[in-house]
């Protein structure tokens, strides 16, 4: 039996069917213990985004329930909003916005008193590092400096579980870099439950103290990935999937 | 309300600031109305000009060479038009292709002799059109003025030697008008103008309502794919917000700065049609106030309270069909379209309200055609000028209710994941499945 306060995250068998009968998650379960960083893992397609979107309360599974901090997302999908704080794949900002104006205009979702939101908007200069650029429109913000700003609003509300799709999908190598850095630094400091999502397994390595593996919707390996590439003696994780799906992905 | 202050500072903020809204709020209007300006007061200020320009030149062939061709001649002259003779009609056509005359007067022989003996004359009137242009067709008309102005003097002339008072050749019946509005009676001496005054105010306000409304439903659909477009609508969907507020606000911020389009176009097409006025002559402003008191006299507050409360049900209705619609669409543009797609077939409805006559229904089908979206709007003051005051609240309540059902429906759509998945125009989705 899982404890709800070991374990902020317990997904039990999702099922998500799409309209135009697409089974996107065939019987999803893991769990996200306390403070540790968990990385859904797997080629595009996989179901990775589903998943996090159910468990973020923007989509309704088909079948099986995911609770955060105890509250169901089907039941009390409002109650597990305010315990989250989630950055979805290819997220945007209000281009007419300065960067500070959009940090406040988040940030009074989490609380009223003023003194924590500036709290929180100082939190996420830090964590940015845009420093003076905060008083610029986000219109002019480059591609890294505007996943920045966002990594910077997911963590600032201090949330007791952050959900990630793909934070550094589509950046360069430095900005993915600092990117991954930022958020292991943050939740080694802070003890904030991470959950994230990647197509690439060799910066989960670096990332995660766990990884699931999910292939065309369904989870089909588990654990630390120094364990998984021991167990499936590989070179890497890439390797481990190669192995695990055999003769599909070449 | 936390939710609901948030948002609409963040809508007022990124409207104000985004030049697109500017462009279409101020840019446009101005623009369209110095255009429209520009053709009113420079073309028909010089249309009105030459009409009332007096005068121009007359190419005249004199074939009676009487004693009344003399005064013929004096009173066109009086008049301010300048006469070129011509002593054949070969002649008056040459001059009339050559010069910029406005026509040709003919007097035959016989006219004088006619004249003396009280007996009807004739006279010939060619007329030129030059183009096919309303400044030409302006200036062909002036030719029978000079005709209608030599009828009124010659008949005072020749009365008044007879001995008839000149007051009774002008007007020898004087009317004093009074039209019976139901039953008031409203007097004047101008029929016409009351007349117009009442049909401008049966048109006006559907079209108002209809150019507000348009307004903010394209206002209100575009904000909901704003944040679809800012890729917003997924972060937005995971904040601990109320999604009632989320919609009230952005129907909020789509109204106070439609309200504010409406102030800039109405001002402008206020000044526009005032400058109108000043440079035509026809319209008589206060006449038409006189008719839309008498209208609100006989409508009474009962009926305008209920056409105020219809048309709030009324805008919301095409707001919350708007947001409905657009929570389907992928951008802004698309959502443009969509709010026109609804907003055009509804003008099309208030428009047949315009021709609907209330009187030759019976009470079934007036209380039915009442419970009809929109038309309903445009038949409350028919509707409260022949007293039916049933069939007022059916329209009212039934405007409410359409309003009530479009926002409750918008509001369980958007509590579902629909407002996410659902798309009005379908993409495919890459299939991975084997
Ligand atoms: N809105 C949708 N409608 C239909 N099918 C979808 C939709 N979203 C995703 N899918 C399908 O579901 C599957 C899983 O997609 P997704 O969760 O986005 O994968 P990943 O994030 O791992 O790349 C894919 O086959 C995808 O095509
Ligand atoms: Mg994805």
């Amino acid at each position: 039996m899982l404890l709800g306060s070991d374990y902020p995250v317990i997904v039990r068998d999702l099922e998500k069917v799409y309209p135009g009968n697409v089974h996107a998650l065939k019987g999803i379960s893991f769990s996200v213990r306390r403070g540790e960083i968990y990385g859904l893992i797997g080629p595009n397609g996989a179901g990775k985004t589903t998943t996090l979107r159910i468990i973020a309360t923007i989509l309704e599974p088909t079948r099986g329930d995911a609770l955060v901090e105890g509250y169901s997302v089907v039941g009390e999908p409002d109650r597990v909003r305010r315990v989250i704080s989630y950055l979805p794949e290819d997220a945007g900002a209000y281009k007419y916005l300065t960067g500070l104006e959009f940090l406040y205009f988040i940030a009074g979702f989490y609380t009223d008193d003023q003194d924590r939101m500036d709290e929180m908007v100082r939190e996420a200069a830090r964590i940015s590092g845009l420093g003076d650029r905060l008083r610029d429109k986000i219109k002019t913000y480059s591609k890294g400096m505007l996943r920045r700003l966002l990594i910077a609003k997911t963590l600032m509300v201090n949330p007791r579980v952050a959900i990630l799709d793909e934070p550094t999908s589509g950046l360069d190598v430095i900005n993915a870099t600092k990117v991954r850095r930022t958020i292991k630094k943050y939740a080694d400091e802070r003890g904030v439950t991470v959950l994230l999502s990647s197509h690439n397994m060799l910066e989960v390595e670096y990332l995660c103290d766990r990884v699931g593996i999910i292939h065309e919707g369904r989870i089909i390996a588990e654990g630390p990935p120094r364990k998984l590439v021991e167990e499936y003696n590989a070179e890497n994780l890439e390797e481990v999937f190669t192995k695990l799906v055999g003769e599909e992905v070449v | 309300m936390k939710t609901f202050k948030i948002i609409l500072v963040k809508e007022l903020k990124s409207m104000i600031r985004d030049p697109k809204i500017i462009i279409a709020m101020i840019i446009v209007p101005l623009i369209l109305t110095g255009i429209m300006y520009a053709a009113m007061i420079g073309f028909m200020g010089q249309v009105a000009r030459e009409a009332e320009k007096k005068g121009g030149s007359l190419v005249l062939v004199d074939m009676d060479h009487g004693n009344w061709t003399g005064t013929v001649k004096e009173l066109l002259k009086m008049n301010g038009y300048r006469l070129i003779n011509a002593s054949s009609l070969d002649e008056a056509w040459r001059i009339l292709g050559s010069s910029n005359a406005l026509g040709a007067l003919v007097i035959p022989k016989g006219f004088s002799e006619n004249l003396s003996s009280i007996k009807p004359a004739h006279i010939s009137v060619y007329t030129v059109i030059r183009s096919i242009s309303i400044l030409s067709f302006t200036r062909s008309g002036k030719v029978m003025e000079a005709v209608t102005i030599l009828s009124k003097n010659l008949t005072l002339i020749v009365t008044t030697r007879h001995g008839v008072p000149k007051e009774f050749v002008e007007k020898p019946v004087d009317a004093r008008l009074a039209i019976l509005l139901k039953n008031k009676l409203l007097e004047t001496r101008d029929v016409e103008a009351v007349i117009g005054g009442l049909i401008t105010t049966v048109i006006i306000i559907p079209i108002l309502v209809m150019i507000l409304s348009g307004f903010i439903a394209q206002l209100s659909a575009t904000s909901m794919a704003v944040e679809k477009e800012e890729k917003m609508l997924e972060t937005l969907l995971s904040l601990p917000l109320s999604r009632t507020q989320l919609i009230a606000a952005k129907i909020t911020a789509a109204a106070i700065i439609g309200f504010l389009g409406v102030l800039v176009y109405g001002g402008l097409y206020i000044w526009f049609f005032s400058s109108l006025t000043t440079v035509g002559s026809s319209t008589s402003t206060s006449v038409v106030t006189a008719g839309i008191s008498a209208l609100y006299s006989i409508i009474g507050p009962y009926t305008i309270t209920g056409l105020f409360i219809a048309l709030i049900g009324l805008v919301l209705f095409i707001l919350g069909l708007a947001i409905l619609l657009s929570l389907f669409v992928e951008d802004v543009r698309s959502a443009q379209i969509v709010s026109g797609y609804i907003v055009f077939p509804l003008a099309i409805l208030v428009f047949i309200s315009m021709f609907i006559d209330p009187v030759s229904m019976d009470q079934t089908t007036r209380l039915i055609v009442a419970a009809i979206p929109m038309i309903n709007v445009g038949l409350i003051i028919p509707y409260g000028f022949i007293g039916d005051y049933s069939s007022i609240i059916v329209a009212v309540a039934s405007s409410l209710v359409y309003a009530g059902i479009v926002i409750w429906f918008t509001g369980r759509v958007v509590s579902t994941e629909k407002v996410f998945t659902m798309r009005l125009f379908k993409k495919k989705w890459r299939l991975r499945r084997r």
